[in-house]
């Protein structure tokens, strides 16, 4: 009876952790064509209606995927990996390679905060300046209400995305595993560097037929036995000290590449973004 | 006593010429094949009434004519040039050793002599594994159809020992490191070291000839003087030898230069605990304790190659040899081309595995 109680509790345990994923808690939807998931209240029906249309031009012209999600007093903490995670398992985004965009926009009691996750091609757009600047915009229409807060954020998507990759990530390449990878040039450095060696190994081969060497010493000569020190003095002249304070690299990103902060999700896929409060 | 111009050593047994051989260390007729000691030699001149050769003897009158020395052979009576620095050389009729006398007695009598150990052959052979391990050498250089000469010759030597007492101002540094939090403390401590000490160097030789290069005869030391003996003439039967043409005096400037280089490095060597150390200023001084006139061997090589002549010397009692071998200019270019390319796709390769994946 015990062990039959005891996997009735594993079954349980497994079947909670599969269903809302090891790592995080999102909600599953049913319909990703909507795009607006509003699950804080802070839309009304025309105002998601206009959000949509907005929505859909975005995609269609910049094949770019784009959701947005609401919570109330959602745990600022974990927003990110909701966003993530919403993205992820919900199957959003465009092409292998999921391009989009999702905005986690949550308020909690210290006021509203949003979470900005890039996905794919997006990352390359989005670098972290401008994630900063699309923050800002939505900051800059606090006083106006959610709706404009998030309308402002879509005209300003829109604005970057007309203007092509960010400059900052001009190097950089999405694989064909979503992962953001710096474009490595042929360094001719390595031009460099073999006539270097090859000019240190042909000095040396060279020096091997140059036998002949003028003695400018006779240490072969030398009595050590008749060697006697008679005086050795040693004065302290001087003391300096020299400090050298090490710079400390950020730890709040799990990477950076080109100009986006990369950071792996749970399921294994690469995002950029950023968040903060508003 | 007989006291001619022209010295050779003849077997007792048959009047041939007598040469010393390297290998076995004595005197040897090639045509009856009798050895002699050194002990065997000396009583044989004895019985032939050959004098020693001093710095007391008295010089014979020579027929000198700018600088040429001439010469009757004492077993074929031809004429034998030498010039006026040649102490022994060859009769070109009859291959008989010529000792000359007068260049070696007096001012000019060696007190000590390191025999020939090695031979022609040694010589020869050693030439020709010049070029291994060398491969821009060319292919050719090291044939026997390039020697154009090849000559054991006793060389003149200055051995001169040395008491210095050395004395050096030194700056040094020590450093240390510490880690604290995120930041290391770099501290420099400054001393000024004064030293004194005695150091003695011994038999420090130069060549007392000037046609010889000194970079040469540098390059084939060091002899093992624990081979030095009291000089005989007979042992430069079946050689060429040299008296000095450069005074103690003029040669001891090279032994200086060494000397005080090796004081400083000496006194500088043992403060090795030091981060930094330089050398601010030395005041050596010497003292001359010995000046030794002695013949030390060499085997000299003359090498024509592509209308050059090369000339390579081997230390005759140890061997080494010392000469510069030319470059291949064709070989230079290929090797430099192939090494640049190889470079070049190896460090390629390594970026396009592991650098342009990363």
């Amino acid at each position: 009876m015990k062990s039959k109680i005891k996997y009735i509790v594993i079954l349980f345990i497994s079947f909670f952790l599969l269903s809302s994923n090891v790592f995080g808690y999102y909600d599953k939807v049913d319909n990703t064509e909507d795009k607006i998931y509003d699950f804080g209240e802070y839309l009304t029906q025309e105002e998601k209606e206009n959000l949509k249309i907005k929505i859909d031009k975005y995609i269609s012209t910049y094949n770019l995927d784009l959701v947005i999600v609401t919570k109330k007093d959602y745990p600022y903490s974990s927003m990110r990996s909701y966003a993530e995670d919403f993205y992820d398992y919900n199957n959003f985004g465009i092409g292998n390679t999921h391009d989009g965009i999702i905005l986690f926009f949550n308020i909690d009691s210290e006021g509203p905060c949003v979470y900005i996750v890039t996905t794919g091609e997006a990352i390359r757009i989005y670098d972290d300046q401008r994630i900063d600047s699309l923050k800002t915009r939505m900051s800059n229409q606090k006083s106006n209400g959610n709706y404009r807060m998030i309308d402002a954020f879509i005209d300003a998507l829109d604005s970057y995305a007309s203007m092509g990759v960010a400059p900052s990530n001009k190097d950089t390449y999405i694989d064909k595993n979503g992962d953001l990878k710096v474009v490595r040039h042929y360094p001719f450095s390595i031009v460099f560097y073999s006539l270097l060696f090859t000019l240190i190994i042909m000095l040396i081969l060279i020096k091997k037929n140059k036998i002949l060497r003028k003695a400018y010493d006779a240490n072969n000569y030398f009595d050590k036995s008749e060697y006697q020190i008679l005086i050795h003095d040693i004065v302290h002249t001087n003391s300096s000290v020299r400090k050298i304070v090490h710079q400390s690299s950020s730890s709040s990103h799990s990477g950076r590449t080109g100009g986006s902060s990369v950071h792996v999700g749970s399921s294994g896929t690469s995002h950029g973004g950023g968040g903060g409060r508003l | 006593m007989k006291n001619s111009s022209v010295i050779d050593h003849k077997c007792i047994n048959c009047d041939a010429v007598l040469k010393f051989s390297p290998h076995t260390q004595t005197w040897n007729c090639e045509y009856c094949k009798s050895v002699f000691t050194k002990d065997e030699i000396e009583e044989n001149e004895k019985k032939r009434g050959i004098e020693e050769l001093t710095r007391d003897s008295e010089p014979n009158k020579v027929e000198n004519v700018s600088g040429i020395d001439e010469y009757l052979c004492p077993n074929c009576g031809a004429q034998i040039i030498a010039d006026e620095n040649t102490s022994a050389t060859f009769c070109i009729y009859c291959k008989n050793t010529a000792i000359i006398r007068n260049k070696l007695i007096g001012e000019f009598n060696p007190s000590k002599i390191i025999p020939f150990y090695k031979t022609k052959e040694d010589a020869i052979n050693k030439f020709l594994g010049l070029t291994k391990g060398k491969p821009l050498a060319p292919s050719c250089f090291t044939s026997k159809k390039n020697i154009s000469e090849i000559r054991g010759v006793y060389i003149p030597f200055w051995l001169f020992d040395y008491e210095l007492k050395g004395s050096i101002n030194m700056l040094g540094t020590k450093v240390t490191q510490n880690y604290i939090d995120d930041a290391t403390y770099v501290k420099t401590d400054t001393y000024s070291i004064h030293k004194e000490a005695n150091v003695s160097f011994d038999k420090i030789p130069v060549d007392g000839s000037m046609r010889l290069d000194n970079t040469i005869m540098n390059a084939i030391e060091p002899y093992f003087y624990d081979k030095l003996q009291n000089f005989n003439h007979s042992y430069l039967s079946g050689f060429y030898a040299e008296k000095y043409d450069v005074d103690s005096n003029t040669a001891e400037y090279d032994a200086l230069k060494r000397v005080y280089t090796s004081t400083t490095n000496i006194m500088k060597r043992e403060n090795e605990n030091y981060y930094s150390l330089n050398v601010i200023s030395t005041n050596h001084t010497h003292t001359r304790t010995n000046c030794e006139y002695v013949l030390l061997p060499v085997w000299l090589l003359n090498v024509k190659y592509k209308d050059k002549l090369y000339t390579f010397a081997m230390n005759g009692q140890t061997g080494k040899i010392a000469g510069d071998i030319p470059l291949d200019k064709r070989k230079v270019v290929l090797y430099s081309i192939t090494i640049f390319i190889l470079f070049l796709v190896i460090l390629s390769l390594f970026w396009f595995l592991f650098v342009k994946s990363a």
